[in-house]
């Protein structure tokens, strides 16, 4: 849903009450650390809302009126300002309460999302440790609530998925254990699926690896190639499976030739020739730890699809994927080119 | 991979008929799948009624194509995807036309007015069994036999419809589609399209 204003908008927003649809709104996002996530969505005007009414409810299935939540935001605005500039100060409770409308609304407000991460940071210096735990799940329920909902902005905001990485750092250091492996599927795959080429989403799966919050396995890269092979134009998750395979070929030397297998089986049946897949499979032909046999397979499997392929725009794919591999293939890796250039 | 609609229509008539259809819409969200599933049912008969008998077309629009086989008995098989090669989804109806056309006779179909009166479960098994790529790969691998240059190929709706004819004026003229159906189409279409570089 655009943040844009039609017309017809913003000359209501003067109309109803802005106070009861904050009230309406922010409820949904009273503290909640279990239970199923919401599938929010903002309905505009071509699903017009009866007077007095914000949110259409489903199940988990929830659908906010875009003109509600407009005129609840300025309400949370105007909070936020007062506490901000002083003239009102508010409580941690309410400040949670108003910013969460306001990320709701605007994704990237970066005011918001750091007076979340101010309340919850005074709080580890007077809550009990049970108390905080609590409420940094809480923050995380909101948080992947936001991420996988049918929301086109939110699912690949970068401050939201910044905030996530802070929260998760809070989490290890107070010993509070994180599941990265359902991070990924209930999380990370959705917010893929929901925003396609989705950069923060799969940046967020290499955060959790790096950190050592979720351990590169024969199982997570299942789960990966799968989710690749469904999404097969999706360059971002072909970019986190090249990673993963990078991750784990030391303790797995097979790996990356079962891999490099599947991925051709596909390709082949499917007679794919998108950009997305051909650069992940010319990269991992042309990467030191793919065997010479499964790069003379690419190369000679490119160039029979450039034959029988009849479109000038998958020749151009095919042609610049197979000179790629042939160019960085023969080169040597960069750590020694760096060592050569310094000891001519 | 995904496949949001398959039906098989009777496009020897216009408007064509719907015969047997199934949608798959849980990538859409709840309260506006309604409008997304009659949208589909429109699109389908629009691209059915203008592919001629043996004919194979696929058909982009926004981030979805329509897929058409054509048969020359006068009725014609429909699929709706994303992300989708067209081989398999080609491969998909042939199978299902294939299927249709041995169960039912077509003394019992050709006289069909009305959309969804001749009861075809078999629709519901290939809409769930087709999602998955595996299983594209597997039928696309049998029928290896389908030429792929013979799928006429089109970059947009526009370009199947009459001189003249906009997808815009057929959505507002359709009987398929409620006044909600053709007030959301509107606001759907300025959704943004980002991160298509590849």
């Amino acid at each position: 849903m655009s943040r844009a204003l039609e017309g017809e908008l913003a000359a209501s927003l003067k109309s109803g009450d802005p106070t009861a649809a904050y009230d309406a709104i922010s409820e949904l996002f009273a503290p909640n650390t279990d239970g199923d996530l919401l599938e929010l969505e903002i309905l505009g005007r071509s699903h017009p809302f009866p007077d007095g009414c914000y949110l259409l409810r489903d199940g988990c299935a929830v659908a906010v009126s875009k003109l509600g939540l407009v005129q609840a935001f300025l309400v949370c605005k105007k909070i936020l300002t007062a506490h901000l500039d002083g003239s009102k100060p508010r409580k941690g409770e309410e400040l949670l309460a108003a910013t969460a409308v306001m990320l709701l609304m605007d994704p990237e407000h970066l005011t918001a999302a750091n007076t979340r991460k101010r309340v919850l940071q005074e709080r580890m210096s007077s809550w009990s440790s049970p108390a905080l735990e609590t409420t940094f799940k809480a923050e995380k329920h909101f948080l992947d609530n936001l991420l996988t909902s049918r929301l086109h902005r939110h699912t690949k905001s970068p401050t939201l998925w910044a905030h996530l990485q802070w929260l998760l750092r809070v989490f290890v250091s107070m010993g509070i254990p994180v599941d990265g492996l359902s991070d990924i599927r209930k999380v990370v795959f959705v917010a893929g699926e929901r925003h396609p080429r989705n950069y923060y989403a799969w940046n967020h799966a290499r955060f959790l690896i790096k950190t050592g919050l979720l351990t590169p396995s024969e199982d997570l890269l299942g789960l990966v190639i799968k989710w690749c092979a469904g999404h097969h134009t999706d360059t971002s998750g072909w970019s986190f499976l090249y990673f993963l395979l990078d991750n784990t070929r030391s303790s797995s030397p097979f790996t990356v030739h079962r891999t490099f297998e599947e991925v051709v089986t596909l390709v082949q049946s499917l007679r794919l020739t998108n950009e997305s897949v051909w650069v992940f499979l010319r990269t991992l032909a042309a990467s030191p730890f793919t065997g010479d046999a499964d790069t003379s397979q690419f190369l000679s499997i490119a160039r029979s699809f450039i034959e029988i392929s009849s479109f000038s725009s998958d020749h151009d794919v095919l042609r610049s994927a197979l000179e790629w591999c042939e160019t960085y293939r023969a080169m040597p890796p960069l750590a020694d080119a760096v060592v050569t250039q310094r000891n001519p | 991979m995904k496949v949001y609609y398959i039906g098989v229509l009777d496009n020897s008539k216009q408007p064509a008929v719907v015969l047997a259809g199934e949608h798959e819409l849980s990538d859409f969200s709840r309260f506006t799948r309604n409008e997304y599933a009659n949208f589909m049912t429109m699109i389908g008969k629009t691209v059915a009624e203008r592919t001629r008998p043996g004919q194979r077309q696929s058909v982009q629009e926004q981030d979805y194509v329509v897929h058409c086989y054509a048969r020359s008995e006068g009725v014609a098989g429909v699929i709706i995807t994303k992300d989708y090669p067209n081989i398999a989804a080609h491969s998909v109806l042939s199978k299902l036309m294939d299927e249709f056309l041995a169960e039912k006779p077509l003394a019992s179909i050709q006289g069909k007015t009305k959309d969804n009166e001749v009861p075809f479960p078999k629709l519901k098994e290939y809409i769930v069994k087709y999602q998955d790529s595996n299983e594209a790969s597997s039928i696309a691998k049998i029928q290896q036999e389908l030429d792929e240059t013979k799928i006429v190929l089109h970059k947009a709706i526009d370009s199947v419809l009459q001189r003249g004819e906009k997808l815009d004026d057929l959505v507002a003229k359709s009987g398929d589609l409620s006044a909600q159906s053709k007030a959301f189409y509107k606001t759907a279409k300025k959704q943004n399209s980002c991160c298509v570089v590849m």
